[in-house]
């Protein structure tokens, strides 16, 4: 009786879902600033949204009340954040004894993707992002790679590329062989020192991303061919200087998108609590 | 597909007045639909038993005309059986105050009664004693009386005398 009673209340609860807004909040933090984007979404489409930044990387005052004022508006908000513990990654398998040869097993959170790959958390970082974010409360917690590929649907499985996530305080990178995963990795950029960042991280984000393609040409783990093109989504300003050097350098064809992280991340939670844009 | 690494937290689209509000509808409607339901079955019920009883009802006029009819036919034969029983006795009656009548000097050898005739055969002293004693009665009794009269060797007068009475009709 009682499971029959929740099922109806939850079949009523679909169908006036559709008429509710729906409020997607996406928070992702840089290395001193924290980005939220409010997004509603009516129906199927999305009605509204802002983001705005706010100081420091812990959720504040400030941070607990506008997300409470955007929560005011429906009952069905969802909030999300994007990952970035350096404890995670992607891998070109979903069985656990495979996995055993590119990282440690044990104590990971993964989600497999046709049964072929897997992105992975460590328990640890989970339980500290959601400790860290208990005063909002978390519904989603996305790795950059489900954002990569919810970015580059198409491209991923139409081509051979390698697909470029450039974060304020990390990389992601990954490579798609025509829907096929063949290799990721996940890179966080640290800095010595604040008053050069801007100069300093350039260089540094190129050698990481020229180390990280030095791996997947040369283990033997991985399966690799020549990557033709990159596709980078960068959150960055200064993303000319970056993109020149890939390709006076690796003499790769690089298509830039300038991306909204936060606004990404809210779409993304949009899609994953199953109202579609 | 699944992106997330956690579950999102339930949510709860009707607040708790509004699910009282739906529990109160949804109750209500529950009984008018059974109240419903229940006099939909009752209607169909009592439309099969009115359709029996119309039936029965049906056989029993049927049953009722017959027997109007049976009593009617009845009451007819009584009728006439009571009128023939009636004329029957009536004509006794005359025959016996008939052969009262019949004086001395006449002699009947036979009487014949049949289909509202009567025929006499017999002798008599003399025609006139038989016109005054016997014709003068059966005149009044039949509606046409006609006499022969033939002589004997004896010296008396043979006679034969038929009366006949109008037929009627039967109701």
């Amino acid at each position: 009786m009682r499971i029959r009673y929740a099922r109806a209340v939850m079949q009523i609860s679909k169908v006036l879902a559709y008429f509710y807004t729906k409020v997607f909040i996406g928070i992702v933090h840089g290395r001193a600033q924290t980005d939220i984007t409010v997004l509603t979404v009516r129906g199927s489409s999305i009605s509204h949204h802002y983001t705005r930044k706010f100081d420091g990387i812990e959720c504040s005052d400030a941070m607990q009340t506008f997300i409470e004022e955007a929560a005011e508006l429906s009952p069905l908000f969802f909030t999300a954040v994007l990952c970035d513990a350096a404890e995670q990654g992607a891998i070109p398998t979903c069985s656990k004894q495979h996995a055993g040869q590119f990282t440690d097993v044990d104590f990971l959170e993964s989600i497999c993707f046709d049964e072929k790959w897997m992105i992975y958390l460590s328990r640890d970082a989970l339980y500290h992002l959601q400790e860290r974010y208990k005063r909002i409360g978390v519904d989603f917690i996305f790795s950059p790679f489900a954002l990569i590929k919810q970015l580059y649907k198409e491209q991923i499985s139409r081509e051979h590329a390698l697909f470029i996530l450039n974060e304020e305080t990390s990389v992601s990178l990954a490579v798609f062989d025509k829907g096929e995963f063949q290799f990721a990795a996940y890179e966080k950029i640290g800095v010595s020192d604040l008053s050069s960042e801007k100069q300093d991280d350039i260089p540094k984000r190129f050698k990481s991303i020229e180390k990280i393609l030095d791996i997947y040409y040369h283990d033997v783990r991985y399966k690799s061919s020549f990557i033709e093109k990159i596709y980078l989504a960068d959150t960055q300003k200064n993303t000319d200087t970056i993109v020149t050097l890939m390709k006076n350098e690796l003499f790769i064809d690089v298509e830039y998108a300038s991306i909204d992280l936060a606004y990404e991340v809210a779409k993304l939670a949009a899609t994953e609590a199953k109202y579609a844009l | 597909m699944l992106y997330s690494f956690i579950a999102p937290r339930p949510k709860r689209v009707l607040g708790n007045e509004v699910r009282l509000v739906l529990i109160f509808f949804a109750t209500i409607s529950t009984v008018l639909l059974a109240l419903y339901g229940f006099f939909l079955y009752q209607n169909k019920e009592l439309q099969s038993e009115m359709q029996a009883l119309q039936v029965q009802y049906t056989e029993i006029a049927e049953q009722n005309e017959m027997l109007i009819d049976d009593i009617e036919f009845i009451e007819e034969q009584a009728a006439f059986t009571e009128s023939i029983v009636t004329g029957n006795t009536i004509i006794k009656e005359q025959i016996n105050n008939f052969m009262d009548l019949v004086p001395d000097e006449i002699v009947l050898h036979k009487v014949v009664l049949s289909n509202g005739t009567l025929i006499l055969e017999g002798s008599t002293t003399d025609r006139s004693s038989f016109q005054n004693k016997l014709q003068l009665p059966l005149n009044s009794m039949f509606h046409e009386t006609n006499v022969t009269y033939s002589t004997q060797e004896d010296s008396t007068l043979h006679f034969i005398s038929r009366s006949t009475v109008q037929k009627e009709s039967r109701p």
